[in-house]
């Protein structure tokens, strides 16, 4: 981790810890509310962080996904993942941002794929069906190789994006990089 | 009511709107003019119902453009047509990334857990009885204006500036919740998801959540329309739309951005060498002219008041000026108060037009300083305008009155 980002984060994290300060000291509190469940709380997380931190156990690999994804994503995202010009709806290889192969980070894929896809029936496909749709379309855009490339919570985390050093803050962000390596 | 009997209210502000003649608004056939006093009783209390409804000779509009699946798209708001700071909540601009959910308020709840002392549930009605605030604020799309970066392409200013709007939000400071919870020290992002199919996440910053952000259930006066998020969305006045998640579920703490899929795909940034910017969370300063704009006409040689609006993610609008010659002279505007943080502001020029081909802009300055950029000025900062693109616009006006989107460069 560079050193400005790590100064940044210093200084967040003394904002922070004056702020809980202020809280603790001074506000009130109303007791509205309840404690959630285990079960609530896991059913409920279904997010996965850029570093892995979510991702699930299971594993797929990318034989398997091409049939799941044949069946279940080539209707609308093409069966050479070139999107439908007829549903307006965009590759998702190649130059575009939308790309598989331009995203910084691949665990963050997983999570969206498992929540949101397929459009008309999202959170449909079991945490292995994701790991194999995502060695699937990870090897079919050259990041993954191998005929049949395996994924599982560890794989994943370990996959090196090549667009990753391209992902810079935002010129108005004014804020820390986060996840910068 | 048939539509031929509509009567042109544009035209009685004496701009026409040549798209709107498409439509059969602008027909001939308004009944004579009378200043004589109404003879018939009116509509029963029972024929109008218990929940107004707008005049049938108004028809404002949004306008609605997705992909082939129908569930993703927005629809853009009728800026030509409004009046004043608020946007009417049924034409407040939506963007929608799995259609909108049908969720009951009995059963919706909110986890808010992560770095907290203690992980909560609440019901609306807990949200409901925690200190409440009221504010005014827009809502800005980070694409609004994607799709006017390298050619104007939108016909009217709805197109062009649809994706914002402006209304009076109400609902429970985030930081009051988070102070029920505690906060537990190296806690520094939040991720907000939404409850659509999308299941939509953003990350944003502690510093937001402690700063103004709210939890909001209720839209000019009454509970979120389900287009915006019935029955809770989140307000994070400033930030780019998106972030504003609406049908809102889950909230957790954590000490590091997400970098979810919208992050670093739609609502990232290109920039010039191959390099994608990322959480660029303000929405900065912006104006339109929303009256003339694009498809409408001016009639005659006579007096027309341009008017828009102006906003900024930072604060409040300090200053607009106008320009009636593609920018070569600037004039102020009057700025209509109260002018408010991060909301709509409006402003009015008067003017006269003489006939001749002018091209109007408005530029905006905010409290902070900073300029609303001219397209030549965006366009060396940045190669797209897919996301925050709040260049000048100019709308030229030809000899025969008509109003066209045009680039200056």
């Amino acid at each position: 981790m560079c050193m400005w980002f790590r100064t940044q984060r210093m200084k967040g994290l003394l904002s922070v810890l004056l702020l809980a300060v202020t809280l603790d000291g001074n506000a009130e509190t109303y007791g509205f509310g309840r404690a959630p469940t285990g079960e609530e709380l896991a059913e409920a997380e279904v997010d996965v962080r850029f570093d892995g931190v979510g991702l699930p156990p299971g594993q797929g690999n990318a034989l398997a996904g091409a049939k799941i994804y044949m069946s279940r994503c080539a209707t609308c995202h093409g069966a050479q993942l070139e999107g439908n010009s007829k549903l307006y709806i965009q590759p998702i290889k190649g130059e575009r941002r939308h790309a598989i192969n331009n995203q910084p980070f691949a665990p963050p894929i997983f999570a969206y794929i498992r929540r949101a896809m397929p459009l008309t029936a999202p959170g449909s496909l079991s945490n292995d069906e994701v790991y194999s749709v995502l060695a699937y379309l990870l090897r079919e855009v050259g990041i993954l190789a191998g005929d049949n490339p395996v994924l599982d919570a560890q794989q994943t985390r370990s996959v090196e994006m090549p667009n990753r050093p391209n992902f810079v803050p935002a010129k108005n962000s004014g804020i820390t990089l986060p996840g910068g390596s | 009511m048939s539509t031929d009997q509509k009567p042109d209210l544009v035209r009685r502000s004496l701009i026409t709107g040549s798209a709107a003649a498409g439509a059969g608004l602008l027909t001939a056939a308004a009944n004579a003019d009378t200043v004589a006093p109404h003879k018939q009783p009116g509509r029963t209390l029972t024929d109008m119902g218990d929940y107004g409804s707008r005049s049938p000779y108004v028809d404002d509009a949004r306008l609605a453009r997705a992909d082939g699946t129908n569930l993703y798209g927005a629809g853009y708001t009728p800026l030509e047509r409004g009046h004043g700071i608020v946007t009417p909540s049924g034409l407040h601009y939506e963007v929608f990334h799995n259609g909108c959910p049908d969720i009951h308020p009995d059963s919706h709840r909110l986890l808010v857990h992560g770095l907290v002392q203690n992980d909560r549930v609440f019901t609306l009605a807990d949200l409901m009885r925690l200190p409440s605030v009221t504010r005014f604020c827009f809502l800005e799309c980070a694409g609004n204006g994607w799709n006017d970066f390298d050619e104007p392409r939108s016909p009217t200013v709805q197109l062009s500036h649809g994706l914002t709007s402006c209304a009076e939000w109400t609902g429970v400071p985030l930081s009051i919740v988070l102070n029920e919870l505690g906060v537990r020290g190296g806690a520094r992002w939040l991720l907000a998801e939404g409850g659509d199919g999308a299941g939509l996440m953003r990350s944003f910053p502690l510093e937001k959540a402690m700063d103004d952000a709210l939890l909001v259930y209720a839209q000019n006066g009454e509970l979120l329309r389900p287009e915006q998020g019935f029955p809770l969305r989140l307000l994070l006045p400033g930030f780019e739309g998106n972030m504003n998640v609406k049908w809102l579920r889950r909230l957790e703490l954590g000490d590091e951005a997400w970098w979810t899929r919208s992050e670093v795909t739609e609502y990232a940034d290109p920039m010039f060498g191959g390099k994608t910017g990322v959480f660029s969370f303000e929405m900065l300063a912006k104006s339109v002219i929303t009256r003339p704009s694009g498809g409408m006409s001016l009639e005659d040689k006579m007096f027309y008041e341009i008017t828009g609006l102006a906003w900024s993610g930072r604060g409040r609008i300090k200053r607009v000026e106008v320009s009636v010659d593609a920018g070569r002279t600037w004039a102020d505007a009057a700025i209509e108060g109260p002018v408010l943080s991060k909301a709509h502001t409006r402003f009015r020029f008067p003017w006269r037009w003489n006939g001749k081909v002018a091209v109007l802009q408005s530029r905006a300055t905010d409290e902070t300083g900073y300029v609303q950029p001219s397209l030549k000025a965006l366009r060396q900062n940045q190669p797209s305008g897919g996301t925050h693109n709040n260049a000048i616009q100019s709308w030229r006006i030809e000899n025969d009155g008509s109003v066209s989107n045009v680039h200056v460069v």
